[in-house]
């Protein structure tokens, strides 16, 4: 992933406690006690080390997972796992220069280091946990030492950099410690309940593969540094989602899915309520099936709310962040823009990561403290169309010398500035219905054969490397044409393709109608769970494109659940 | 485990072993995907299937890990079905066969279960393999109008299909509880290990569950267990040099007497590692070298049986030559071996001393398969691993189609067995070593106990000494028949092929120093 970022967003659940309140002590929590003392004593020999390891942290992360795939009556996967990984950040030099930053070519070592996984950390025994947290930090200490030798050897070769901020902040101290019960799903319920609905393709033959899944990650993590800060946060993820994929005969690709975010199994949705889902994702894959395709052209279209969260994420929501506004090797769009109108007056956009649920559902994207130890605070990176802000982790950049708590990271990746809670609020908003009118009207006035609906968008990429346009290309799901006379069509093979100061400066009108997104999102530090919150929103015109085919046919026969009416 | 197996040779007599219970729903979901496969998998003016063969496997992993003291996990429990199969187009004699692209298509599905999910992953699976045999089969054709190959063999020479069904208990779990106990109890010794940086002890328990059928009647059912203790240690010598040392110990299941009998074999290494603590560094040395079972087992696979299987080469696609083939095929008859050590390939055995073995009884073509003499007492290559697809115009399958990288059948070996006709006890065979090395007026000899854990044995008086350091370099064929003598005691090794071979005695190998840099000492003392 050097030169696009690819980032989807899978549709997964996020379920986090309500009003998250700090509820324990962090130095009575065992796993802390022992990663704190450990800490000290092993920084206090590695400060006088030369070079100096002059900032160390460690964290520890308890997590219990399950996984449920079924499909055509039977159970692939049914796994419960409890693992507990330990990680240690030795930062070697000083803030000015350290083994972290990015090298010329746009390389960069992973500087945390995972040393071991542990399924049960006993109490009785705090000397095995000791050791290895020992272990881990000896090795992380040598390989910073050396990485910094990596990064000093390049900066002498490389050209002088455009940004010379430092390589470090130090995280502002914090105490912070709250934990929750871990959740007891009903597994098998859910079990029983996926496998009966399994059986909902049978008799169809646009279904060529369907899925049906769930998932639930949970747990708490524990971040010492030497800074002296103690944080103890728990999460919790549960998903249920399912998918049926088709091909026509020209080689598309179609797909309808749908997942749901929830904090317990019992506010999945009925059986009833899934298979009525079920059966009009099967509708809509029919009638993408039999659908015209559709034909390069530029229009007006409106982004439906979700669909329009995915957009912010993908076409802004990554270049607002951080660490691409430093590193040569990014497109920088936005970089000198800081004050500057980029958008619409009417349109704001910040990322609050600290908000739990919107309209009462949910938000993956939420969190308390980043993974570098700082506290999340809103970021408003557009302010009635002004840029204001950039989304920070603890690597400064250019007039931003302080992290506002988005350094995030998947276990065992390094962190860089990444979204939490993204929003889109428009300050000026009309029903959706007035939004079509709209649509009709300004399809009107430009002469244009018809306007676009996108419904449902599935994910994409955002290229934002240097040297490559800054270009998008999205691949929605479900969208349809409304022509003049209002009559509406669903076309396949539709792709929205632009550039973000454009498309964002075509907005026209916004809908009052918010809606959230919950995915995870995919770039250099990994997988992290975000969410996108926006209205729909009328674009005077959006660049339509075909999607991509595939050359292999659809297979010869029809799947066996098309053809097999009953159990066997 | 109770085996009740059921052979039947079409064809001929029905030989029954009580009355084990095939898996109804598997072979009823590969049968009607297969017909379907048969008469109605066709793109219009193209090649139909002629052959079509599917598996299951089921695959069940049990493990815990304990370190120091402390449980971890590498992997959950695991359980999953994977689908695989063979669909062929064209004819007995000119079909897609026997040709390889430069990347070989290779095909497992993962599967739920349930009859429908079958079916399901069947007609995926057959619709991938059918339009991959129609590709091949017209490169194969190009192929040979490009090579100007006009005689070529066959691609089939036909056998009687076999039917083995062995029944097949459900799996259980082993007792968590105790083995998650007994694992923390050891591991934490490491820790009186004073200089041992990390001392990790694992116990898994693997069942492999496979069911077969193809469209020519062949067919069978068959399980395997395992089980095993793996032990590794960690550590700096006192010059920097960093040491990983591991070794697994088969048991028969995870009982309180085979833990027990475990602990004594974990002393052991434990003994070995602080012989290792500190042990010089050894220099370059040629001469007899003793390898104990471990060590032979390297030597033989590397220098014989990794290269012994791929028997009949492909076509492959702008080669002419396929580099994958075994190099063995051009030897049958020549004496590759010392005489006096017989070896056989028995894919019909189920254990030997407890541990249980892969046994087949029909390979994945369904044929029944047959023992081998891989190498007779005369020290001659006396047959290979054959399927039907023939080597030579005289052909006939031993029933050696075996999944070798898990994907692809191909000409394998299954269980071989290292067999001396005269084996020497152990004493016997340092005896001897010492013999050769006075013979030689060296000041010592080695004895090899994996391929870079060597003992000094001093000639003057006979004392040991471990060394660190050491690897043996440029092996070749030429040191098989160098082998002087075998042992008595074999040792079974698990891999691809399962090896179940003694200590041997090797006149001359060079044995020269690794290439290793010290890594630096801790900045901070253990805690």
């Amino acid at each position: 992933m050097k030169k696009i970022l690819i980032c989807s967003l899978f549709l997964f659940i996020c379920n986090l406690a309500f009003g998250a309140q700090p509820n324990c002590k962090a130095t009575d929590q065992f796993p802390l006690q022992v990663m704190q003392a450990e800490l000290k004593r092993n920084f206090k020999t590695l400060k006088k080390q030369k070079p100096p390891i002059y900032y160390l942290s460690y964290t520890y992360t308890d997590q219990d997972t399950y996984s449920l795939w079924v499909d055509a009556n039977g159970i692939g996967d049914d796994t419960a796992d409890h693992t507990g990984y330990i990680e240690v950040t030795a930062r070697a030099g000083d803030e000015k220069t350290d083994n972290t930053r990015f090298l010329s070519n746009g390389d960069r070592a992973d500087y945390v280091y995972m040393r071991r996984e542990i399924s049960q950390l006993n109490e009785k025994d705090p000397l095995a946990f000791r050791r290895y947290l020992w272990n881990a930090t000896q090795q992380s200490a040598e390989r910073a030492q050396s990485d910094l030798d990596k990064v000093k050897s390049d900066a002498q070769t490389s050209a002088e950099r455009q940004d010379d901020s430092n390589d470090f902040v130090l995280p502002p101290k914090s105490s912070y410690c709250r934990t929750q019960e871990k959740v007891e799903a009903d597994t098998q319920r859910i079990k029983e309940m996926l496998v009966r609905l399994s059986n909902v393709t049978r008799g169809h033959k646009e279904v060529l593969y369907s899925s049906f899944d769930f998932s639930i990650r949970q747990g708490t993590r524990y971040f010492v540094d030497s800074v002296g800060s103690q944080i103890v946060t728990p999460f919790l993820w549960m998903r249920l989602s399912y998918s049926f994929e088709g091909k026509t005969a020209d080689g598309l690709e179609l797909m309808r899915s749908k997942s749901y975010d929830v904090i317990s199994t019992d506010e999945l949705p009925d059986e009833d309520s899934l298979r009525q889902d079920m059966e009009k994702s099967l509708a809509e894959l029919n009638e993408l099936t039999n659908a015209p395709e559709a034909e390069p052209i530029t229009v007006p279209t409106i982004l439906n709310n979700r669909a329009m969260a995915v957009f912010v994420h993908e076409v802004l929501g990554h270049r607002m962040e951080g660490h691409r506004q430093k590193q040569n090797s990014f497109g920088k769009t936005f970089t000198d823009k800081i004050g500057q109108a980029v958008t619409v007056p009417f349109i704001s956009i910040i990322d609050d990561a600290t908000l739990e649920t919107f309209n009462g559902k949910p938000l993956r994207g939420f969190y308390e403290y980043d993974d570098e130890g700082v506290k999340v605070r809103p970021v408003t990176l557009i302010e009635n169309g002004v840029l204001r802000e950039f989304l920070m982790g603890s690597s400064p950049i250019k007039g931003f010398s302080a992290s506002n708590g988005h350094g995030r990271r998947q276990i065992g990746n390094s962190p860089v500035a990444r979204m939490g809670v993204t929003r889109l609020i428009a300050s000026e908003t009309v029903p959706y219905e007035e939004l079509e009118k709209q649509l009709i009207e300004e399809v009107k006035r430009q002469g244009k054969p018809y306007g676009y609906v996108i419904d449902d968008l599935s994910g994409g990429f955002t290229q934002i490397y240097s040297g490559r346009a800054q270009v998008f290309k999205l691949t929605p799901q479900y969208v349809y044409r409304i022509y003049p006379d209002g009559r509406k069509e669903v076309v396949r093979g539709a792709d929205i393709v632009g550039t973000p100061l454009v498309s964002f400066s075509q907005i026209k009108a916004a809908a009052s109608d918010d809606a959230v997104f919950n995915g995870t999102c995919g770039a250099e530090s990994g997988w992290v769970p975000v969410s996108a919150i926006a209205p729909s929103v009328l674009l005077k015109s959006l660049e339509i494109e075909k999607t991509a085919k595939s050359s292999s046919k659809p297979p010869v026969l029809p799947a066996p659940m098309a053809i097999l009416k009953e159990s066997k | 485990m109770k085996r009740i197996l059921c052979l039947l040779l079409l064809g001929s007599a029905t030989i029954c072993f009580g009355a084990p219970v095939e898996n109804e729903v598997y072979f009823r979901a590969m049968k009607d995907e297969m017909n379907r496969t048969l008469k109605e998998l066709r793109l219009p003016g193209e090649a139909k299937p002629f052959y079509v063969a599917y598996w299951i496997r089921e695959r069940f992993q049990f493990r815990r890990e304990a370190s120091l003291g402390v449980l971890s996990t590498i992997t959950p429990l695991e359980q999953d079905w994977l689908v695989q199969g063979v669909v062929e187009v064209g004819t007995e004699q000119d079909s897609s066969r026997g040709f390889a692209r430069s990347e070989e298509m290779k095909i497992g599905l993962w599967t739920p279960v349930s009859y429908e999910a079958l079916r399901t992953q069947l007609w995926k699976l057959s619709n991938r393999l059918y339009l991959d045999s129609l590709e091949r089969y017209k490169q194969k054709k190009a192929y040979l109008r490009t090579k100007n190959i006009q005689n070529k063999l066959p691609d089939w020479v036909p056998a009687k299909q076999g039917v083995s069904i062995e029944e097949i208990t459900p799996w259980q779990q082993p007792d968590s509880a105790r083995l998650e106990a007994w694992l923390q109890k050891v591991s934490a010794w490491g820790k009186d290990v004073k200089f041992l940086e990390n001392f990790t002890v694992f116990g898994e328990e693997m069942r492999r569950n496979d069911y077969f059928l193809n469209s020519l009647g062949g067919k069978f059912q068959t399980t395997l267990t395992q089980n095993y203790i793996t032990v590794s240690a960690e550590f700096r010598q006192p010059d920097g040099y960093r040491e990983r040392e591991s070794r697994q110990f088969l048991v028969k299941d995870f009982s309180v007497q085979q833990l027990a009998a475990t602990e004594q074999k974990i002393q052991e290494f434990f003994t070995d590692m602080q012989a290792l603590y500190g042990a010089k560094t050894g220099e370059a040395y040629v001469g007899p070298v003793l390898y104990k079972p471990a060590a032979a087992k390297s030597f033989l696979k590397i220098l014989l049986f990794n290269e012994l299987n791929k028997t009949v080469p492909y076509f492959v696609q702008d080669n002419d030559e396929d580099m994958q083939a075994s190099p063995w095929r051009k030897k049958l008859g020549q004496r590759i071996l010392s005489p006096g050590i017989a070896i056989y390939d028995r894919p019909q055995e189920t254990e030997f001393e407890g541990i249980g073995l892969m046994h087949w009884n029909v390979d994945f073509e369904g044929v029944p398969t047959q023992e081998l003499v891989l190498v007779g007492k005369n020290g001659r290559l006396e047959q290979l691993p054959l399927g039907q697809r023939p080597l030579a115009k005289k052909h006939a399958s031993n029933g050696h189609i075996f999944l070798l990288d898990e994907i692809a059948p191909r000409e394998g070996l299954s269980n071989v067995f290292v067999e001396p006709e005269h084996p020497l006890t152990d004493e016997q065979m340092e005896e001897k070593l010492l013999a050769r090395c006075q013979e030689l007026e060296l000041e010592y000899c080695y004895i090899a106990h994996t391929s870079n854990d060597f003992e000094r044995v001093y000639t003057k008086d006979g004392h040991k000494e471990r060394i660190v350091g050491l690897e043996d370099a440029n092996l070749s064929a030429r040191s098989l028949r160098d082998i002087e003598a075998a042992g008595g005691s074999r040792k079974v090794f698990l891999g691809w092929p399962i090896l179940i071979t003694p200590s041997l005695l090797v006149n001359e190998v060079e044995v020269l120093p690794r290439d290793r840099k010290p890594g630096r000492k801790p900045f901070i003392a253990k805690p």
